[in-house]
């Protein structure tokens, strides 16, 4: 069932959702088309049909498997356009255990896990926080971040591997603390 | 699979650098396996959040927030896409593979990239559209290429392939406008009456293959291979008329067709263009590349060299055995289009002969097919005396300034030269002896005139004028598919040799100014990823061995010095030489080449060095125990906690085992595994027996890879300890402990422990000779 909502007031609301999902979206994406770099176009492209679905909207419904499902389509849409754009050709069974197994990532989720890697980022040793950050904020090339650090990329790769286990270990802990707080 | 390898592929898949094979195995894992999906999911979230801080820091977001995507949508919206490595590397393997096509649902048209391309695609009007993804274009999209070729693909089932620089706009279905660039159209029966505009032509299809020359600044050329078109002048007169295949027209400034002969190449300058992989691996088995340009010294030039009645075998084969002594291992030649048009067969021989002679002398041949230095005019025949102290006084351009003025509309010359060419390659294409075959050398030098030799540079000249023979070069050559690479160089920092450097299978350049010009141009060649070929770089004093050497060397740049023993060509001139400075006594200084005619060095030092830089280009290093990188050793290894003395010659170690250099596991990158070493057993240890030969001399050093904590001990005595871990080898000169080495049996022991995924641990021992001072 559609519901037809008046405008503009339920648009308002329908933007904060859509401002608020962005991140679980971007990471639904992420984790579809792993190393892409158009992973934030597609994200564009599905901000742009779920605003053109705003009315079809069910309000009565979760937000997030309602985008997450356009998120899919999009996904899909420009993996057939790019077939060879990829790094790895990822077939449709991959997509719905990505999809199945992030129905469970809440928005809420997210946000503390985001906040348990910022204080997790801040005890790594500043070289280890300066690679982090140029592994991620630079839109450079691999070659530009190996010269950065000196390194080569098979020891870019690996110190990029410690850095990142020793991180997830941490969030995997302070969210754990967290837990047993609640 | 073990845990930490699932982590390691899982961090790989997540920053997109895995191979298919492995993504295909993990995936099977992800699927089936909860846990291994969460752990995916993880570092999704990891790279994401990381990311999105990094966004925000910087304030750079690159989506756009969504009020502004409301406006967005009314708005006209531009991408310019510029390739990604990724995508560049993908494109190298096949030269012109489509890629974006969407077999379901073709977009209207769908564009492809050779390797290197730099383009821009823009968007016009998509009110209540999205922009389309990916690289297709609808009515309204522009394609700039800048760089390199691009094939279009038609919903209709047209296909047109456009070489750079090109701009065009999709007018419609089955309307393109080429503003600029050199594009050539298949229509297939389905899609007649496609049509294509230009500045000057509006060309309709009537079933066909055809070519268009556009270009703004000068009048448009339509070219028809198959079938027919319809073609009308836009401008005054608007003449039209039907073409048939191989007929061809150019509007003139007052709207006539002016029939011009029709020469549209099948064949690209890039169609089978060596992939840059394949280049690599090439070049990868080649040691580095060092020898000069030869001429024998009683040739004044290429006709004198190759026409039948000067040919001298007995004298090449003893100049090059100069060139072997000087451990040259390549020699560069120029050909010349008149000496295989007066004698093909008897040319061809020779060309043989001289392949089978420079063999002998263990030399590689890269020849030259064109050239655009010094002399216009040649004739073939007795070649003229050199002029006494003039350098290069009788070198001829092949195929010479005139010839080139005239090229475009003399089909018999280009019939000519186009047989020259296919002929040559046609015969060698699959010639061990043959390196490279270099297709055009300085194109866009000035031509010089013998008779006029102080004003030589005065008479004006069309630069360009090489260009369409430089293109037919490559397309003549590409259409023999020989199997050795082309190349053509860039040599002139102001006019457009460039386009060649997407068409050639090797990169080269010359360069007489020395090691800072050099740098320069490595820098600017270093983005075509190919190896690099410096196929003229020595002229003293400003240019010398010992100066540019190093730098070639340790780049790995192929290099080509002028000119082997001082002979007719009088290259030990210099330059000026041609301006009224000629002076019939020796100078002081040689310009170029490097030994007399009697076999002595000019410089019997510069050799040495020669030589040297070779040696050095070679293996310096002799192994005492060799590292799993060249040839793994046998090792003796424990992984159970020896007793104290177990680093002592006197230890009993039968009861260790056997195994190859190289302890580890995959994970470790770069890693020679010649024994696994899982790191469930946390530690290890290992016991190497030599013997060292007091006659060997050189520095004692140690090559060495520990992932994570290791201590090397020689005969017991502990020379290395390290608590960190390594990612790759490193080198560690222990010249301290060179008292440590016995003559007869020595013992090298290593403990390695590990506590993380990504063990390791490899040794290579040996002793290095001294770099040659002269070296830095």
């Amino acid at each position: 069932m559609t519901q037809e909502f008046p405008e503009p007031g339920y648009y308002g609301e329908y933007i904060k959702l859509l401002t608020a999902h962005q991140p679980v979206l971007r990471g639904l994406i992420l984790a579809m088309l792993p190393g892409n770099q158009d992973v934030d176009d597609i994200l564009q492209n599905t901000n742009l049909i779920l605003w053109e679905k705003r009315k079809k909207y069910n309000w009565a419904m979760d937000f997030k498997p309602w985008a997450c499902t356009f998120a899919r389509n999009k996904v899909r849409e420009y993996r057939r356009k790019n077939v060879s754009h990829a790094c790895v050709y990822v077939d449709d069974e991959f997509l719905d255990a990505v999809a199945q197994a992030n129905q469970d990532h809440s928005s809420d989720d997210f946000r503390r896990k985001r906040e348990a890697l910022s204080l997790c980022m801040s005890r790594l040793k500043p070289r280890e926080k300066d690679m982090m950050d140029t592994f991620y904020e630079t839109k450079e090339s691999m070659e530009f971040r190996m010269n950065q650090f000196a390194m080569s990329a098979a020891s870019l790769r690996v110190t990029m591997h410690r850095i990142r286990k020793k991180l997830r270990l941490c969030i995997e802990t302070r969210l754990a603390w967290e837990g047993n707080l609640t | 699979m073990k845990a930490y390898q699932l982590e390691a592929m899982i961090q790989d898949l997540v920053d997109g650098c895995i191979t298919q094979e492995d993504f295909d195995e993990l995936s099977g894992k992800l699927k089936s396996n909860p846990e291994a999906m969460s752990l995916y999911l993880e570092y999704v979230d990891i790279a994401n959040i990381a990311t999105l801080d990094a966004q925000e820091k910087s304030h750079f977001t690159p989506v756009v927030p969504i009020q502004q995507v409301i406006r967005r949508q009314e708005q006209r919206s531009l991408k310019i896409a510029v390739l990604a490595a990724a995508a560049v590397l993908l494109m190298a393997l096949t030269v012109m593979r489509l890629f974006f096509v969407d077999v379901s649902n073709p977009a209207m048209l769908s564009v492809g990239f050779s390797s290197g391309a730099e383009f821009t695609i823009s968007h016009d009007s998509f009110r209540e559209k999205e922009v389309p993804e990916g690289m297709v274009l609808e009515p309204g999209s522009r394609l700039v290429l800048s760089y390199g070729t691009a094939e279009l693909t038609f919903r209709s089932g047209v296909k047109a392939t456009v070489i750079a620089p090109a701009d065009l706009t999709l007018h419609g279905e089955n309307k393109l406008f080429l503003s600029q660039g050199n594009a050539w159209f298949s229509v297939p029966p389905e899609a007649v009456g496609f049509q294509v505009k230009s500045h000057d032509l509006d060309i309709v299809d009537l079933g066909t293959e055809f070519g268009v020359l556009a270009d703004p600044n000068d009048h448009d050329e339509v070219h028809v291979i198959k079938g027919r078109v319809r073609v009308s002048a836009k401008r005054v007169r608007k003449e039209s008329r039907v073409l048939s295949a191989n007929e061809a027209c150019r509007a003139d400034p007052v709207g006539r067709l002016i029939t011009i002969p029709s020469h549209w190449p099948k064949v690209l300058p890039t169609t089978n263009r060596w992939p840059v992989t394949k280049t690599k691996e090439w070049y990868a088995k080649l040691p580095w590349l060092i020898g000069c340009t030869y001429i024998p010294s009683n040739a004044v030039n290429q006709l004198e060299m190759w026409q039948a009645d000067t040919w001298s075998p007995q004298l090449i084969d003893r100049e090059l055995q100069l060139a072997e002594d000087t451990e040259f291992n390549m020699i560069r030649v120029y050909l010349h289009d008149l000496a295989f048009k007066q004698d093909p067969e008897g040319f061809l021989e020779r060309m043989d002969q001289f392949l089978a002679l420079a063999k002998n002398h263990d030399l590689k041949v890269i020849f030259v097919i064109f050239d655009d230095s010094w002399l216009d005019q040649p004739r073939a025949g007795k070649q003229p005396a050199p002029l006494p102290g003039v350098h290069n006084s009788g070198w001829l351009q092949s195929p010479g300034f005139t010839a080139l003025e005239r090229y475009t509309e003399d089909v018999a010359l280009r019939d000519r030269l186009k047989k020259y060419v296919t002929s040559v390659l046609n015969r060698f294409k699959d010639d061990e002896r043959v390196l490279i075959w270099d297709l055009y050398n300085q194109p866009g030098q000035r031509p010089h005139y013998r008779d006029d030799i102080h004003g030589a540079n005065k008479r004006s000249s069309k630069r360009s004028a090489f260009e369409p023979l430089l293109y037919d070069a490559y397309v003549w050559a590409r259409s023999v598919s020989p199997s050795q690479p082309l190349t053509s160089m860039i040599w002139h920092p102001e006019f457009g040799t460039e386009a060649a450097l997407d068409w050639a299978d090797v990169s080269s350049f010359l360069d007489n100014s020395g090691s800072s010009g050099i740098s320069s141009w490595l820098e600017r060649l270093k983005g075509h990823k190919r190896p690099i070929f410096s196929t003229e770089c020595i002229a003293r004093p400003g240019a010398t061995f010992d100066g540019c050497l190093t730098l070639l060397r340790r780049n790995k740049v192929a290099t080509v010095s002028w000119g082997l023993v001082a002979g007719k060509t009088n290259t030990i001139y210099p330059w000026g030489s041609w301006n009224g400075q000629a002076n019939a006594s020796e100078p002081k200084v040689w310009l170029q080449d490097l030994y007399r005619q009697d076999g002595s060095p000019y410089d019997a030092h510069e050799i040495d060095l020669i030589r040297n830089h070779v040696l050095l280009s070679q293996s310096q290093r002799q192994y005492l125990i060799t590292p799993a990188t060249t040839s793994p050793a046998e090792w003796l290894y424990s992984m159970v906690a020896p007793s104290e003395n177990w680093n002592q010659m006197a230890y009993d170690d039968s009861s260790w085992k056997n195994g190859l250099g190289g302890f580890g596991a995959e994970g470790a990158p770069r890693a020679h595994i010649g024994t696994f070493w899982s790191g469930d057993e946390t530690s290890i240890w290992l016991r190497k027996k030599f013997i060292f030969d007091e006659g060997l001399s050189g520095k004692l050093f140690m090559e060495i890879y520990h992932d994570d904590s290791a201590v090397v001990y020689l005969n017991g005595v502990q020379i290395y300890q390290a608590n960190d871990y390594q990612t790759e080898y490193k080198l560690v000169d222990l010249s301290r402990y060179q008292h440590l080495l016995k003559s007869g049996d020595n013992l090298l022991s290593i403990r390695c422990d590990d506590d993380l995924y990504g063990q390791y641990i490899d040794v290579g021992l040996g002793l290095m000779k001294e770099e040659n001072k002269t070296n830095q």
